[in-house]
């Protein structure tokens, strides 16, 4: 009894896999994913066998099991379980009490993405399709991985591909949303349960080239205009003003325009700075393209304010 | 204030018309010194006044009273015409696009200058500055209507009426027909060259470059002439003279029989001379001129 006792103190290297609680709760109709356990403990003199109790979480049956050795290696689906073990006799006629209940949990390691990282935004070479590299964590004892692509425009025709590696490289079109999933099978032919997570990415399209600003809008300038970028969806313009005696530029209006003109009304006297970025969805803005000039005042008008002013 | 004036100026011409009537044509030292004693006379408070009230009805520029009390104090220290300098000189830099930190330093600076100095400084500046005339950015306008104005040591008004008339000759195309930046250029040059012509460049300037381009034994083209009439005039009033005549001697054939180009380099020697001091050569008092025209226009 005493031998039964201290067997918890030195039990259970539970193995590899059966630490921490990481999975997603499956859905109902899915088969559940089966995991290899094996648990270890001090074998006591005169037992003849070994009874193992696994409480399933939220189940009222135990799943019991009975081994000559102080060992059990057994498949169970993965969960959150309660174990204990007693000892009997080598006539079978006595039990030693059952073991404290301690709790554990089995769990298949989660595939992670490597690249492109979830959620992430991939730079554009500058070119209209990009080689994207899709790398993720290995699962154990995995034999074939299934990567399945799909971007946010194409959803119903997907890429698929099978592979044995835990990378693959894909010429995909740029400037697009994508999504995708790792699927794998374990390597003793038991389907894999977890629903794979699918995970995200967008891919930049070209860096958009900078718009050229006309410069020969005679002041007092109205409206100012540049040249279309190719691609350009959208311009973000920002006008700053100095007096001339200062060096501090201080923003003075900003707009987002389709076009390319901003009707910018009759601006006072001063320095001004013009700035335009060219952008588009899931393209790399462009360099923000700068027009500095001064508006001047006309002579009649300076003249007016001048006899104006005169005491 | 105005009726005080007026009193006073009653009583002190009254006193000077009895002691001229005295003395004839001799001039008479009370008289000169109450003349004098007259240009120092200021009135003060009204200057402050319309200081204020030019600061209050502004739209160029609005400050807090406080402010705008302690401004009409300093202008009302720079006398008679003080506040009107101050009005033209701050609307002038806030109209071009200046802070009111700086318009308000440089209009204070010229309300206690002479009117001439004040007057130079705003046409000079906006004919420099506009884009209509010779669209220099705004340091290099002002650096130069300070140089024409605050710096100068020669007459103000000669100085003005040259730029003036010269800007005008140079943006009329029958004269010249420059690119305006050239036209600039070398209006400012002739300019700087007013200090030491007495009776103002601007007409020996005419006159020579209508001869060089016009007359047969010159007809130079536009750039020569331009250069030949700079060369000769650095040199000071009697240079045209000395210029022509020399050349004219030169090319004559009891004279020195030279050619064009010979006739040409000797007529510039001759011109060169007409100076005895360092070029360029300056008018007799020209180095006090700012201060002689500074306490006549007190």
């Amino acid at each position: 009894m005493r031998q039964i006792a201290s067997l918890w103190a030195l039990l259970l290297a539970l193995q590899a896999n059966a630490q921490g609680l990481h999975l997603d709760v499956p859905p109902a109709s899915a088969p559940l994913a089966m995991k290899t356990i094996e648990l270890e403990w001090d074998s006591v003199d005169n037992a003849g066998s070994y009874e193992v109790k696994l409480l399933p979480e939220d189940a009222l049956v135990p799943m019991q099991f009975t081994t000559q050795e102080a060992k059990l290696v057994q498949q169970v689906p993965v969960g959150n379980y309660t174990l204990q073990v007693r000892a009997r006799s080598t006539d079978g006629s006595d039990y030693s009490p059952w073991s404290e209940p301690m709790p554990f949990a089995v769990v298949v390691k989660e595939l992670q993405p490597l690249h492109p990282e979830d959620k992430s935004v991939v730079p554009s070479d500058g070119v209209s399709k990009q080689t994207v590299e899709f790398r993720w964590t290995p699962v154990e004892k995995v034999k074939l991985y299934t990567l399945v692509v799909w971007s946010e425009e194409k959803k119903e025709t997907p890429y698929i591909f099978n592979t044995k590696e835990t990378f693959k490289k894909l010429e995909v079109p740029a400037a697009q949303v994508y999504f995708w999933q790792v699927k794998f099978e374990s390597a003793d032919n038991v389907a894999y349960a977890q629903q794979p997570k699918t995970f995200t990415f967008t891919l930049l399209g070209k860096h958009l080239l900078k718009p050229e600003i006309n410069s020969k809008s005679p002041p007092p300038l109205t409206e100012l205009t540049w040249r279309a970028s190719p691609d350009a969806k959208e311009y973000a313009a920002k006008i700053y003003y100095r007096c001339l005696d200062e060096s501090e530029w201080k923003p003075l209006r900003e707009a987002k325009l389709a076009g390319t003109s901003w009707a910018i009304g009759k601006l006072k006297a001063g320095a001004y700075k013009l700035e335009v970025i060219a952008r588009a969805p899931r393209h790399i803005d462009s360099e923000a393209a700068v027009y500095q000039f001064v508006i001047k005042p006309a002579q009649a008008d300076l003249e007016q304010a001048l006899a104006s002013s005169r005491l | 204030m105005d009726i005080l004036k007026i009193a006073l100026a009653l009583i002190l011409s009254g006193g000077s018309l009895a002691h001229a009537e005295l003395d004839g044509d001799d001039v008479d030292p009370r008289l000169e010194l109450i003349e004098r004693q007259t240009h120092k006379l200021c009135g003060s408070t009204e200057e402050f006044i319309k200081t204020l009230q030019f600061l209050h009805t502004s739209k160029d520029v609005s400050f807090a009273e406080d402010a705008s009390r302690k401004i009409a104090e300093k202008v009302s220290t720079g006398c008679d015409g003080a506040a009107g300098r101050f009005a033209q000189v701050l609307t002038l830099l806030k109209s071009v696009g200046l802070s009111d930190r700086k318009s308000l330093e440089m209009a204070l600076e010229f309300a206690s200058e002479t009117p001439e100095v004040q007057k130079n400084f705003s046409e000079i500046f906006s004919k420099t500055f506009l884009g209509e005339f010779f669209d220099y950015e705004y340091p290099l306008a002002a650096k130069l209507a300070y140089e024409l104005s605050r710096d100068y040591h020669g007459d103000p008004v000669q100085v003005r009426e040259d730029f003036i008339d010269l800007v005008r000759f140079c943006k009329d195309g029958k004269n010249l027909d420059l690119p305006m930046k050239m036209c600039a250029e070398y209006t400012v040059k002739l300019a700087r060259l007013t200090a030491f012509h007495a009776q103002g460049i601007r007409e020996p300037f005419k006159k020579l470059f209508k001869e060089l381009r016009t007359k047969p034994e010159f007809a130079l083209d536009v750039k020569k002439s331009l250069e030949i009439a700079y060369n000769v005039l650095k040199s000071g009033p009697r240079a045209p003279e000395n210029f022509f005549s020399a050349y004219a001697f030169a090319v004559k054939k009891d004279g020195l029989d030279y050619n064009r180009q010979q006739a040409m380099a000797f007529a510039l020697r001759m011109s060169d001379r007409s100076y005895l001091g360092d070029h360029p050569p300056v008018v007799p008092g020209v180095a006090g001129f700012k201060e002689m025209t500074r306490a006549a226009n007190r």
